[in-house]
């Protein structure tokens, strides 16, 4: 798992999530986001290879993060896949980029 | 979690449990089943089912998915055992077992074995015109009906309210994956994550788990099966499960119930659509009269479901009794814990060793003539032999492992061969080493197929001989004097003395003129290649084998003694000593040397009378064969009076003439190196507390050389 700043100029902050998102890397993500200045933030996920329960409530709890709106982009297959499968989609309120399903035409 | 480790405990688990359903399956053969044990049946298919599941065996999972259909039906009354039936399902477990033992092995094979199956299993799975009895789900025009207690919900799904504990994260379960494998169940229409847990940030514990979810599940699976999916978090969550058709008053009950805001959770259950708006409306107003009522008296739900008329009242017992079984099995677990066995055989060689350093300790603290120290070394070596004894009994297993799967060999065997055989088991609990378990189960299954190709006689000609026409195998354990014996008896036709004398003198293992008693002429059928059986069958009588069982008990220490009468049966008596780690033993003197004999086997000492002859004297009036060890090993006479060691094996005694006797002591048993392996008289080796080396003597082969010794002299005139 990494979480790294890729870009703190203009607007919002651009951080890049890779690896895991699960039980195992959200105790240190907690301090990672923590440790940011304040300000609104981007998260892409589109490194994101594993998304678990915890990795769900952390970023339902990054949403909450005061001070600082949080925002994901980017989510990758198996983010999608899981936000649909604990239909949290909707609480996130993220934009999702669907992927192209050829069977739905 | 270790993937490994988990995998092989699932593979611990499935054997357990197959065992258990061949042990049931065979009692149905003969009496009707409790319904306690057809709910036991499904539970060991279905936690199969679900275990494989977790590790992703498909195959295991959707083969036995048909099995566990079959056993539902049988659970709920809808069909009833019969001989078919229960010979498909001892297969189909059969199947199970090759399914699991080899999941990525030859799967083409398995594949067509299975289908096979499933096809003849299908036959089982027919509708039945009118079911005996037992729905566990009321037709749907009964939800229409309302009688005083609010209107009823009328979606046909199942509606299951998860909270998961704060701990499930940290004790690795992840709440998400049990609800995909409940996908496995049915069609999960509606799922709403909640998050109204969620802490405040500062008060976020990241390995906490804080979300509920509220699932609206299409399944025809019975209640039992949506909650084992659950099995393994059950003590970690709150799992509520209404079944389809619920009343309002039940979703009012799991409203008030759950810490969420009653409003929010009524949304949910809308928009799965448990519930339609105007019921909601209803509800809550009822919720309201309800409260305004105050009834204070509140029916436990399992009451009140049966009252509601919505459950069957044998769904609840069946549904009670398995919970109380599963907190049973748990409480077993509790306590027993799982070593792997190389840990404990590194505890008993450390253990081994620790007797050797121990004597030796001993030995010099007796030099130095100090009495503390010499009364502090013998404080230590009583508590060393304390751990030597609790370290053995780790490895202590009871018997019945070996013979539990002896039940269904008979049946297969006796079914195979036309004879009704009953096999009768005592015993069983009888422990003994569990390297030694590993070991004895072939010859064992060797010696029980025999007595039943063999030993016992076909039907028709048990009636001939004015027998009952069902044979009986015991198969019997039991402790004497450190030895565990293991007995394999039949009441068949006992072993023709004549035949086997005259086969053997055919061989030339005998000479024409020699005598030989009953006893040895038994033992004639332990060579190798010998057989009298006049046919050949595919179980026995190829003459392999009996020699090979001899080979491997002798291997294990032990003796195999047969008992036979013609007309009654044979008894096959296997010996055993209890361990082959580490023995009392008795130390003895021959020469220079010390020697030790298990002192198990040690009757009592004597002086050796200096008019006693050369081979044998009088104890007691009864004639005793002597031995004289230090003729026969070569060693030097030092002593001036010997004495004699009476011992006693394979029910003879004999007497060892020895230079000294040095006492007890606790013997390490070292094996031979294979150069000495034809040695005779000589069991192994131990180290002695002052580094020297002793000899272990054999001492039933001592025994059974001095009788063939005065033998010799009783045919010599």
């Amino acid at each position: 798992m990494s979480f790294r700043i890729v870009d703190s100029r203009g607007g919002a902050m651009q951080a890049l999530l890779d690896g895991e998102l699960s039980i195992y890397t959200v105790a240190a993500l907690k301090g990672d986001i923590e440790a940011l200045g304040p300000g609104p933030i981007d998260i892409d996920l589109s490194g994101v290879t594993d998304v678990d329960t915890a990795g769900l409530q952390w970023m339902l709890m990054a949403k909450r993060l005061a001070g600082r709106s949080v925002r994901f982009v980017h989510h990758s297959a198996a983010v999608l896949q899981m936000l649909d499968h604990a239909n949290l989609a909707g609480p996130l309120g993220d934009p999702l980029v669907l992927p192209h399903d050829p069977l739905e035409r | 979690m270790n993937l490994d480790q988990a995998l092989g405990t699932f593979f611990d688990e499935c054997r357990e449990l197959l065992a258990q359903m061949e042990a049931i399956l065979l009692a149905a053969e003969s009496d009707e089943l409790a319904p306690d044990d057809l709910h036991a049946l499904f539970r060991c298919a279905h936690t199969i089912k679900g275990s494989a599941g977790l590790f992703a065996l498909d195959a295991v999972v959707q083969f036995t998915h048909g099995v566990e259909s079959v056993l539902d039906r049988l659970r709920n009354g809808e069909i009833a055992f019969d001989a078919p039936l229960t010979a498909l399902l001892l297969e189909c477990k059969d199947h199970i077992g090759s399914l699991v033992a080899a999941p990525a092995g030859d799967t083409a094979a398995l594949a067509a074995a299975g289908a096979e199956l499933e096809r003849r299993l299908h036959g089982w799975l027919r509708p039945i015109a009118a079911p005996a009895h037992a729905i566990a789900i009321p037709p749907p025009d009964e939800a229409i009906r309302t009688d005083g207690g609010g209107p009823v919900g009328g979606a046909d799904h199942w509606h299951l309210s998860l909270r998961f504990g704060a701990d499930v994260l940290r004790n690795g379960m992840e709440p998400l994956s049990f609800i995909r494998y409940l996908g496995a169940c049915g069609e999960i229409v509606h799922l709403e994550t909640l998050t109204e847990a969620l802490p405040e940030w500062t008060g976020y514990d990241p390995e906490c788990c804080y979300l509920g979810f509220e699932i609206d599940l299409k399944s025809a699976a019975s209640k039992a099966e949506i909650e084992a999916v659950f099995d393994f978090v059950r003590d970690d969550a709150t799992i509520r499960i209404l079944p389809p058709h619920s009343r309002i008053d039940e979703f009012i009950a799991l409203i008030e119930a759950l810490p969420e805001d009653t409003a929010r959770l009524g949304e949910i259950l809308v928009a799965g659509g448990t519930l339609t708006r105007r019921e909601l409306d209803l509800a809550l107003a009822a919720q309201h009269t309800a409260r305004a009522r105050e009834t204070p008296q509140v029916d436990p739900i399992g009451e009140m479901l049966i009252d509601a008329g919505m459950v069957h009242a044998a769904v609840v017992d069946a549904a009670l009794g398995k919970q109380k079984r599963g907190e049973e099995r748990r409480a077993r677990e509790a306590l027993s814990v799982k070593v792997p066995s190389e840990r404990l055989d590194r505890l008993i060689d450390l253990v081994g060793e620790l007797v050797i350093a121990g004597a030796g300790t001993h030995l010099l603290a007796g030099r130095a003539g100090q009495p503390e120290l010499t009364e502090s070394a013998a404080n230590l070596l009583r508590l060393v032999e304390e751990i030597r004894d609790a370290t053995l009994k780790l490895r202590m297993v009871p018997i019945g492992e070996v013979f539990s799967r002896f039940p269904r060999v008979v049946r297969d065997v006796a079914r195979d061969l036309g004879k009704d055989i009953e096999l009768k088991i005592s015993g069983a609990d009888t422990e003994l080493d569990k390297s030694m378990v590993e070991k004895i189960g072939d010859p064992l299954m060797h010696l029980v197929r025999n007595a039943m190709d063999h030993g016992i006689e076909v039907p028709s000609v048990r009636i001939e001989a004015g027998k009952p026409p069902t044979g009986t195998l015991r198969l019997n354990a039991c402790h004497a004097s450190g030895n565990i014996v293991i007995e394999v008896g039949d009441d068949g036709g006992g072993l023709d003395c004549d035949r086997i004398l005259a086969k053997a003198r055919q061989r030339g293992l005998v000479a024409a003129d020699q005598n030989l008693s009953r006893r040895e002429i038994f033992h004639l059928i332990l060579e190798p290649g010998f057989s009298t059986a006049e046919q050949v069958t595919n179980l026995s009588g190829r003459g392999v084998g009996m020699d090979v069982v001899k080979r491997s008990i002798e291997a294990l220490r032990g003796c195999l003694d047969i008992d036979s009468e013609p007309g009654r049966g044979t008894t096959m008596r296997i010996c055993l000593p209890l361990t082959l780690a580490i023995i009392d033993g008795f130390q003895v003197a021959l020469g220079n040397s010390t020697y030790v004999i298990p002192l198990d086997m040690v009757v009592e000492c004597i002086e050796l009378p200096p008019d006693a002859r050369a081979d044998y004297l009088s104890l007691r009036g009864e004639v005793l064969p002597l031995i004289r060890l230090g003729k026969l090993f070569g060693a030097r006479r030092q002593a001036a009076r010997q004495s004699v060691v009476v011992v006693r094996a394979n029910h003879h005694k004999a007497g060892l003439v020895v230079d000294g006797l040095l006492g007890e002591n606790q013997t390490v048993i070292k094996p031979l190196n294979r150069l000495f392996e034809h040695l005779h008289g000589i069991s192994g080796y131990t180290i002695l507390g002052s580094g020297d080396v002793a000899l272990i003597l054999d001492v039933p082969e001592l025994v059974n050389h001095a009788i063939a010794l005065e033998k010799r002299a009783l045919a010599a005139p």
